[in-house]
């Protein structure tokens, strides 16, 4: 028996008096998981990445007696938002600050089990059963329709204070209603020396024209490995723009689904991703084009250093009968190493003819003319490296906002570089 | 990415009314061998051309390497298989005497040019374009060939070249084409008729472009020209080259090599606009187009630039390529090609990169419409030794109407760490939508076509030497009239 | 200036429109409310003259004019001018080049001089100002790249710079951020005249709030079923429209 078997049985036994329903679907998505089992190098959509670290180490669940003294300032918390604070998987609902028309649940009877949100539906990706068979953090945060909310919702997840290898999968769903519009932060942070593995699931909804900027932040401690699975569903007319801001965790897998369900939709995807040492960041991003007048841009950077790893892989489906696709796919990798690598894939899969669609690709060293010019300048060689990857990182950092977010993930940034 | 569309559409239907402008026949009595191919053809054609006896063991050579060749199967293209004893491979009008100037050529031959538009006398008062054109086989007339002498510039027909500067050729041929390389490539080798001879000496910038018009006339006879450009170090030359056939119910061959060597320093440009008889709107007849394009960067600091507008041919087979041996050496291709009714194009280009610092950079745009099957093939190879390799691809796809098709695939293979590779490809289309959208903005059909066309084909067409982006985009207007609406 | 008698018409046999009655005069705004595939946008293209549908009966006058047989440019060489609900990508062409290419053929048709390139470059730049759009702009293809916000906006550049005697502005509103959202109500104010008119399709409220129509017509299953002044908007949004069905 692996310590998963272990950590499940002792989940079931724990929570008796959980919901028959519950109880159920947890059993279905663990029999999921140990079809599937871990990625392997032979599956195609995982060759890159090598999960034996979280299939070796012994992680627990996280329990009550966990929840360490709350501290007296949280980490990550940025000035100007509303915020729901979870510390080691506990919801933290005195620290929680929010607008009207926002409300938050988070129980664990989990009492919507039955909409779309926990579907397996098929789905073959192994974290994503697993979260469903352990899921312990459930946070549903709802915007109700035409609600402007102005100030963004910051929701950190904190890894701290452990004392043994621990895990934690939680579950995210987040639905904007009609005509509303808001900023959500979804932020992952460590503090610990003590290996440890988050597994998160988010499911967004975004109703009939309805706007969200959504940003996620990933600063897990390098001692963790996260691996996450986020899916979004957009109505007519819904919009959602996104920034991922990845600079932490040893291991970092991130699937990325997005389904446009209704005409008019728009989506951006902003991503930029730090590496150095031996991390290894690993995105997978499809985005499925089943209806018509549906825009979708995507920018994946990645800075890697030393002897990190990267990979990306971005999927573009344009579906048969579509009308007015207008799709773009963008992935700029810069290596800042000889020893760093990265595999990308960018791809097309067209089956309409009304389509625009374009997608590109580069790898590449820092740019030794440009390092020149610099110098002759009188800027020292150093300096120019620094400001030529400054303005690579750029480009994505300085299209957050609001400018407090923008603020923050650029002096993270800058804390990196240096 | 691939893109096959089937959807009807009301608007945009295939019906294509235009005529081919360049479909006359030309009546000059034409000397012709029976066709069929054989040792023995070769003895004949390199006897009627007075060749040297290395020039006819070579081609012999070819003609066996050839006949354990296969026809290639790749291709993103469809054709009934081409029976090789039914062509014939040498044709050349009687007339076979020297011609001192251009009054000594056959009036309606200098007519075939006029309706061409390319009116040799004028051409060399006004444009300044030397022009060596090509009637089917044998080079007729050579211009501007004095003013070229004076710079030490060689430019002739190959068979010329032969005779007068058989070291040179001797030297060059075959030295990037191999005569293994492809079935196309043997096949020419081994019966190749004329072509085109340059030579420029160290240190000298060609003061004219060059250009040459090949057209091919006679029925049932397969096109197999060869050319040979050289440019020795620190030299630059710009070559033209253009193409017309006149229009036949069958399908007629035309298999070219082209080989270009720069050497150090030097920068080799060439531009073709193609247009070959494409066939008529059900598909019936048009050139099969099958040619062997590429140059060499010898040595260091060396360019080749390949710029092409294809709209002819009912079947284009075309690679032209560079390979990058001497370190800091570019390679570059524009290309545009257009598709429309039943024509096929699998078109793109290699760049190999073998020297440190070489860079290439590969524009394509494919634009089908009809019932064309248009698609972009390239290949981009960084080899071990390759340090700092760079590559820029932009591979962009157009498609009018719903019955057409593209396809794109950019080979990458990168065996040097420190490559730096870019790929940028997109897909769009001219739909009803569009056409709607501008009509609403008060624009007609037609303005909106070209408007659309010539902005997708700008970064091409700008690569071009003025007259003939002019000449380009007429090309592309006529290529696609009656396409839309 | 625009009047539609009893139009029916239908797309590929599925009748869509199913007589529709509307007289629109010089000087006025009217606002047609209506869910989705109730006809709202059918009725725009009708009008503009996107030839995919089939009328079946009825009459579309414009200018005292019976338009059934004039092609969509020379409509809108003519005034009338589309805003479209999904603006079309038009790769390699450049939007300023496009632009002046269609006020040029406007001015042809009017017989007037083509404007220079200094003086549109000087229109341009005022206008852009107007929808907050930014300079770069002008350098992309038409459309090419451009989010959904900016590309409702690009149509009433479009429309402020051709000018058109009548506007029909299907769900420019929809897809919008609340910032965008009066930015576009902005442009339609300013274009707003006494000369001039303009239809507004939406199924939202929200863009009457900051355009504020003289009329309201509710369109449902292809019909006008009820009509009144800007107040109809209000009860729309209390009670939303299934009290109107039968």
């Amino acid at each position: 028996m692996n310590y998963l078997q272990r950590q499940f049985h002792a989940l079931l036994d724990h929570c008796l008096d959980e919901r028959k329903e519950i109880r159920s679907l947890r059993k279905t998505a663990f029999d999921r998981f140990n079809q599937l089992g871990f990625p392997t190098k032979k599956w195609e959509e995982w060759q890159f990445t090598d999960f034996s670290e979280i299939r070796k180490n012994e992680y627990r669940l996280a329990w009550g007696k966990d929840l360490p003294k709350i501290p007296d300032k949280i980490p990550g918390l940025i000035p100007d938002t509303y915020s729901i604070i979870i510390i080691n998987g506990h919801y933290q609902p005195q620290l929680t600050k929010l607008p009207t028309g926002v409300s938050v649940k988070s129980h664990e009877d989990f009492s919507q089990i039955d909409g779309d949100e926990y579907s397996l539906n098929g789905n073959q990706n192994p974290f994503l059963a697993l979260n469903t068979a352990l899921m312990n953090s459930e946070i549903s945060l709802i915007v109700e329709p035409d609600s402007i909310i102005e100030k963004p919702i910051q929701i950190i997840h904190l890894t701290t204070a452990l004392s043994d290898q621990f895990m934690n999968h939680p579950r995210l769903v987040f639905q904007i209603g009609r005509n509303s519009q808001a900023t959500l932060v979804e932020h992952y942070i460590g503090e610990t020396k003590i290996p440890y593995f988050v597994n998160p699931v988010t499911q967004v909804s975004i109703d009939e024209n309805a706007s969200l900027n959504y940003i996620r932040i990933l600063e897990e401690d390098i001692f963790g490995c996260h691996t996450a699975t986020t899916n979004y569903i957009l109505k007519n007319d819904a919009r959602l723009n996104t920034t991922s801001f990845s600079s932490g965790a040893k291991l970092f897998r991130h699937d990325i689904k997005l389904d446009f369900a209704g005409d008019g939709g728009e989506a951006v995807f902003n991503g930029l991703c730090l590496t150095e040492d031996q991390q290894h960041h690993d995105q997978h991003v499809i985005v499925d084009h089943q209806q018509n007048f549906c825009q979708s841009r995507q920018l994946f950077k990645y800075i890697l250093a030393e002897k990190s790893s990267g990979v990306f892989n971005g999927k573009v489906v344009v579906r048969k009968n579509t009308k007015q696709t207008d799709a773009d796919q963008s992935n700029r990798n810069l290596l800042l190493s000889p020893s760093a690598l990265m595999n990308a894939n960018p791809q097309l899969e067209i089956l309409s003819d009304d389509v625009k669609c374009s997608h590109g690709s580069s790898t590449g060293e820092l740019d030794d003319d440009a390092i020149f010019y610099l110098q002759t300048r009188g800027i020292d060689s150093e300096t120019a490296k620094s400001l030529l990857i400054h303005g690579f990182a750029n480009e994505i950092i300085e299209k957050v906002k609001p400018i407090s977010i923008q603020d923050y993930i650029h002096n993270q940034f800058t804390d990196w570089l240096s | 990415m691939k893109n096959t569309l089937k959807k009807e559409n009301s608007i945009i239907d295939e019906a294509i009314s235009q005529d081919y402008k360049y479909g006359f026949v030309t009546d000059i009595e034409q000397e012709t061998i029976p066709p069929g191919l054989s040792e023995d053809v070769i003895r004949v054609i390199s006897a009627k051309k007075g060749e040297p006896d290395w020039l006819r063991d070579w081609r012999l050579k070819s003609y066996k390497n050839w006949g354990k060749m296969k026809n290639p199967s790749w291709a993103h293209i469809t054709y009934p298989s081409i029976d090789y004893q039914s062509i014939s491979y040498y044709s050349a009008p009687k007339e076979k005497k020297e011609l001192k100037s251009l009054d000594e050529v056959d009036p309606e031959l200098l007519e075939t040019y006029n309706k061409l538009g390319i009116p040799l006398q004028e051409q060399k008062m006004l444009a300044g374009v030397a022009v060596d054109a090509v009637f089917d086989s044998v080079s007729v007339a050579t211009t501007f060939k004095e003013d070229l002498k004076k710079h030490g510039i060689i430019f002739c027909s190959f068979s010329e070249a032969v005779h007068n500067h058989p070291n040179l050729v001797k030297k060059y041929l075959g030295s990037v084409v191999p005569m293994t390389d492809n079935f196309f490539a043997a096949l020419n080798s081994a019966v190749f008729s004329d072509g085109s001879f340059v030579y420029i000496p160290k240190g000298v910038r060609c003061p004219m472009e060059l250009s040459t018009y090949f057209r091919i006339n006679a029925a049932n006879t397969g096109q197999f020209e060869r050319t040979l450009i050289v440019a020795d170090e620190g030299s630059y030359v710009s070559y033209l080259e253009g193409c017309t056939a006149p229009m036949r119910d069958e399908n007629q061959l035309h298999a070219a090599v082209v080989e270009l060597i720069a050497h150090k320093d030097a920068e080799i440009k060439y531009s073709t606009v193609q247009n070959w008889y494409p066939g008529d709107k059900d598909g019936k007849g048009g050139i099969y187009n099958f040619v062997t394009k590429r140059g060499t960067c010898l040595e260091d600091n060396s360019k080749i630039s390949w710029t092409q507008v294809e709209t002819g041919s009912a079947i284009t087979w075309k690679y032209p390529s560079v390979i990058l041996k001497g370190d800091n050496s570019k390679g570059e291709f524009y290309s545009v090609a257009l598709t429309n009714n039943h024509q096929q194009a699998d078109t793109g280009t290699k760049m190999i990169h073998l020297g440190s610092n070489t860079s290439s950079t590969i524009i394509s745009k494919g634009i089908s419409a009809g019932k064309s099957q248009n698609t972009y093939r390239g290949q981009v190879k960084i080899m071990k030794n390759a340090e700092n390799a760079r590559n820029y691809s932009q591979c962009d796809s157009i498609l009018i109407g719903s019955e057409c098709g593209a396809h794109t695939f950019p080979y990458i293979d990168v065996r040097n760490p420190t490559a730096k590779m870019e790929h940028e490809a997109s897909t769009s289309n001219i739909g009803e939508e569009q056409l709607f959208y501008c009509n609403q903005r008060g624009l007609s059909t037609e303005n909106a076509v070209s408007l659309i066309v010539n902005g997708f084909c700008k970064e091409v067409f700008k690569e071009l030497p003025m007259e003939f982006a002019v000449e380009a985009q007429k090309l592309m207007e006529v290529s696609l009239e009656g396409s839309v609406g | 200036m625009l009047e539609i008698k009893n139009l029916c018409a239908a797309v590929e046999n599925k009748e869509i429109l199913k007589g529709i009655n509307l007289n629109v005069k010089q000087g006025e705004v009217h606002a047609i409310m209506g869910r989705n595939g109730s006809g709202k946008s059918t009725l725009a293209n009708l009008i503009a003259g996107k030839n995919n549908y089939s009328v079946t009966s009825g009459e579309v006058y414009y200018k005292e004019k019976n338009i059934a047989a004039i092609s969509p440019e020379d409509r809108a060489l003519n005034g009338i001018f589309l805003s479209f609900q999904y603006p079309v990508v038009i790769p390699g062409v450049n939007t300023t080049y496009f632009l002046k290419e269609a006020l040029n053929a406007k001015r042809r048709n009017r017989e007037e001089e083509e404007i220079n390139a200094a003086d549109f470059m000087r229109l341009i730049k005022e206008k852009l100002k107007e929808v907050d759009l930014d300079e770069t702009y002008l350098k992309r293809s038409v459309n090419d790249g451009f989010s959904g916000g900016e590309k409702k906006r690009n149509e009433i550049l479009q429309m402020l710079i051709l000018e058109p005697e009548l506007a029909v502005l299907d769900e420019t509103d929809s897809g919008l951020d609340i910032d965008a959202l009066k930015t576009i109500a902005h442009g339609i104010n300013q274009y707003r005249r006494e000369d001039r008119a303009i239809i507004l399709i939406t199924h939202y409220q929200r863009l009457l709030k900051y355009a504020v129509p003289d009329y309201v017509h509710v369109l449902m299953n292809g019909q006008i079923v009820k009509s009144g002044g800007k107040e109809l908007a209000l009860e729309l949004e209390e009670k939303g429209y299934s009290w109107l069905e039968k």
